[in-house]
């Protein structure tokens, strides 16, 4: 079920009123409740892989409790076969047909032709990510931070809860656990931001991501026809796109579970509107990039092992990340690209200085020093995203190629119908209300603080109004979410 | 949580009230500017081979070409019956009838494609009758949801039609001809879309509303012409099965046979060729008048 459908737009308000209404005494029943109803939020896309889930779920909810064995060397034994079982299970259904084209092109170098046995199935939605909540959650009892769930209710909607089952935010045993395992109540300003957090998440996917999609695709898939200053736009398009969304989706499945009187990880705080790559990483994805900061990073030695092992581990979790997201070079090389461009401040030891506040915080406007920051960290990860959306490396490399070139300095040849033209001035128009909303909620870590400033009702009700006016006409053709494919 | 029930529900509630609002605005202009001569000679339906290919305001008078792109038979079984309905008393039909218009293929893009039944529904409900849609809906296999989705559809339709008209002060027209400004310039080897249909590969649905425009005109005595409009590669079309219906086709499938000039690809006329055309067709029709 995807979150900008009719059906989840009648899912959530009967799964709300019975939670609230039936199961609002009895904790046991408002778990068992949120478990079935992801259950069937899973199953409606395939009852085949929710048998998967379901496996996955079971074999960590047993695992957990070898890992918090007294005995260290059976705790570890059992930390290995769930860490087996979890990338396992990513390594049949992510990986293999990757790995395998690898060896054939390896073999065929030394004049080997192998005909391989190819797996022809499709991704398991989300596998990306419960298999990674799975594992947090063994992490963090083999770490101490964590006991095992006795209840496997409790532990299946963990894993499963339905707004972060199919693309996160990933959650953390000790951050979810103990919000599931306390009766929830009403909460009256929590359940009005997550309805606000929805309302904007889905202006944000269907406005701006599906139409610059539109933009992005062409060019993305007819690069040969178009110059370097064409090229740079498509990959400006697929900027837009893929910021709007992921964190639009992030924005509903937040939303959706403050309606439930959850707290979700934060994943996106205004990434664009950092002033350098480190900054950046902070902002993005926060939930992955803090994942694999725990439970990589750390545990490689992170930044305590002197300068050499930092930037062995720097270049591991950037390249991890970027093979996290899919089973191609494309990935790895996006990965590399963003460990490279944060090299430079690592060495100098600058990568921290913009991490603990947001740009301008104390003034409306940047300085000209953070406007050069924010203007150069989004150009750069701009043309690094060419390699995320790009079919190939060559093709990445291709794109590059354009955009270096004088062919960059030559009006975009891109020829428009009305119908385009009339599709870029929405796009124009949303992208810049999305701008000055973002900008006045930047030194907050929800989206839509910029509503919390307006006193009056009234005119929120018309900003509210407003949006979904924009979203019924303004929208583009429907595109699925891009993280539904990692 | 009843604070919040309630406020939501004041919320959806005044939505819900604008969107009815600028439904019905559009409903009324509809209803209201859409205005043709009370008396029609010629009304020609169909899709974009004869609105690209018909000019039938200029050379017959009385006429009116309110044929649109993609139009499957039911958008044109629609907008017959809501002429009908306003009493406009019309002497003539001419519909679309390519070699394409009764293949299953067109099922797929023009009859059960939901993006198409959306953007022509959402333009065209004033004139639906609710039995009508129904029985579409429910021939046509389409979703239960798709009813529901119309409705977001209609408030963009009612949107769209007033930026229309605060931009270029003019309503969303549901059709007309529209000449093809492009020119046909590679010849390709394909001549899969002239194929004459083979018997299994026919639509019900696309038949099935093509009898009820067929009993539809033998009701109202409106003479019934079915029209195969120029194809670059030349094709004629097969007698439609229509019971005991009185239609006349007229079949030009080959009147223009490789002639480039007159074609914006290989099934549509540019504007020259709909020049051309029109001209010949309007001669022929005047002599089935005087007949």
């Amino acid at each position: 079920m995807l979150f900008n459908s009719l059906e989840y737009l009648f899912f959530l308000p009967v799964v709300f009123i019975l939670y609230w209404t039936i199961f609002e005494k009895n904790l046991r029943y408002q778990n068992l409740m949120l478990l079935v109803a992801s259950y069937f939020f899973y199953g409606w896309w395939s009852w085949k892989f929710l048998c998967l889930l379901l496996l996955s779920t079971i074999l960590d909810f047993a695992y957990g409790f070898g890992v918090a064995s007294k005995n260290r060397k059976r705790s570890k034994q059992f930390l290995w076969l769930s860490i087996i079982n979890n990338l396992g299970i990513l390594a049949i259904f992510k990986y293999y047909n990757f790995f395998i084209a690898q060896f054939q092109t390896a073999f065929s170098f030394l004049g080997v032709h192998i005909d391989p046995f190819l797996l022809n199935i499709a991704l398991p939605v989300g596998i990306s990510f419960y298999t990674f909540h799975g594992l947090s959650y063994v992490f963090d009892i083999y770490r101490g931070v964590q006991q095992p769930v006795k209840n496997f209710i409790d532990y299946a909607v963990f894993v499963c809860f339905f707004p972060l089952l199919v693309a996160g935010p990933i959650e953390r045993a000790n951050h979810l656990l103990p919000q599931i395992q306390k009766i929830r109540q009403f909460d009256l300003a929590r359940a009005s931001i997550g309805l606000r957090l929805i309302l904007w998440g889905i202006f944000k996917k269907v406005v701006v991501a599906d139409n610059s999609a539109y933009f992005a695709n062409e060019i993305f898939n007819n690069y040969t026809n178009y110059n370097g200053s064409a090229v740079f736009l498509g990959s400006f398009f697929f900027a837009i796109q893929i910021y709007c969304d992921f964190s639009g989706y992030s924005d509903i499945a937040i939303g959706s579970a403050n309606l439930f009187g959850f707290d979700l990880l934060k994943n996106f705080k205004f990434p664009y509107f950092s002033r350098d790559i480190a900054e950046f990483w902070k902002r993005w994805h926060i939930s992955l990039s803090s994942w694999f900061r725990d439970y990589l990073y750390i545990p490689l030695g992170g930044s305590k092992q002197g300068k050499l092992i930092t930037v062995r581990n720097t270049f591991i979790i950037f390249l991890v990340s970027g093979f996290w997201h899919g089973a191609s070079w494309n990935f790895i090389a996006w990965g590399a690209a963003h460990a490279l461009g944060f090299m430079p401040l690592l060495l100098l030891s600058k990568n921290k200085i913009n991490t603990k506040n947001a740009i301008s915080e104390n003034s409306i406007f940047p300085s000209i020093g953070e406007l050069r920051g924010m203007i150069t960290t989004f150009l750069f990860v701009q043309l690094c995203w060419i390699f995320f959306r790009a079919p190939s490396l060559d093709i990445s490399f291709n794109m590059l190629g354009k955009i270096f070139s004088y062919d960059f300095f030559v009006f975009p040849n891109i020829h428009t119908t009305n119908q385009d033209k009339l599709k870029l001035l929405h796009l124009i128009l949303a992208g810049l209300l999305l701008f000055i909303a973002e900008w006045f909620s930047r030194t907050s870590d929800i989206s839509t603080q910029f509503l919390d400033k307006i006193t009056s009702s009234a005119i929120r009700w018309t900003i509210y109004i407003s949006l979904i006016i924009m979203i019924i006409y303004f929208k583009g053709a429907p595109v699925e979410f891009i993280y539904f494919a990692f | 949580m009843k604070y919040f029930v309630r406020r939501l529900f004041y919320f959806l509630s005044l939505t819900g009230a604008i969107f009815v609002m600028f439904s019905y605005l559009y409903y009324y202009q509809t209803e209201h500017k859409f205005t043709v001569h009370q008396k029609i000679n010629y009304l020609i339906l169909g899709d974009s081979h004869v609105q690209n290919g018909f000019e039938a305001e200029k050379h017959l008078s009385n006429s009116i070409n309110l044929s649109n792109s993609a139009e499957a038979y039911f958008y044109c079984y629609c907008k017959l019956k809501a002429l009908i309905d306003k009493d406009i008393k019309i002497e003539n039909l001419i519909l679309s009838y390519g070699p394409h218009n009764l293949t299953t293929a067109i099922d797929t893009i023009w009859v059960l494609d939901n993006e198409n039944f959306l953007s022509k529904s959402r333009g065209y409900y004033p004139f639906m009758h609710f039995n009508d849609l129904s029985e579409f809906i429910t021939k046509a296999k389409f979703s239960k949801f798709i009813a529901i989705k119309l409705i977001p559809e209609i408030f963009y339709q009612s949107i769209y039609s007033l930026e229309r008209q605060l931009l270029i002060k003019k309503l969303p027209y549901l059709g007309g001809f529209e000449p093809n400004l492009n020119q046909l310039s590679i010849v390709a080897s394909d001549t899969t879309n002239n194929r004459p249909i083979a018997e299994s590969n026919f639509s019900n649905i696309q038949v099935f509303y093509l009898e009820k425009i067929a009993d539809l005109c033998k009701s109202q005595k409106i003479k019934l012409f079915l029209l195969n409009t120029p194809l670059f590669y030349g094709t004629n079309v097969t007698q439609p099965n229509l019971k005991d219906n009185e239609f006349i086709i007229l079949d030009y499938g080959n009147r223009f046979k490789g002639q480039i000039e007159y074609f914006a690809d290989k099934v549509h006329l540019n504007a020259k060729g709909a020049d051309a055309f029109s001209a010949i067709l309007a001669n022929d029709l005047s002599k089935f008048s005087t007949k």
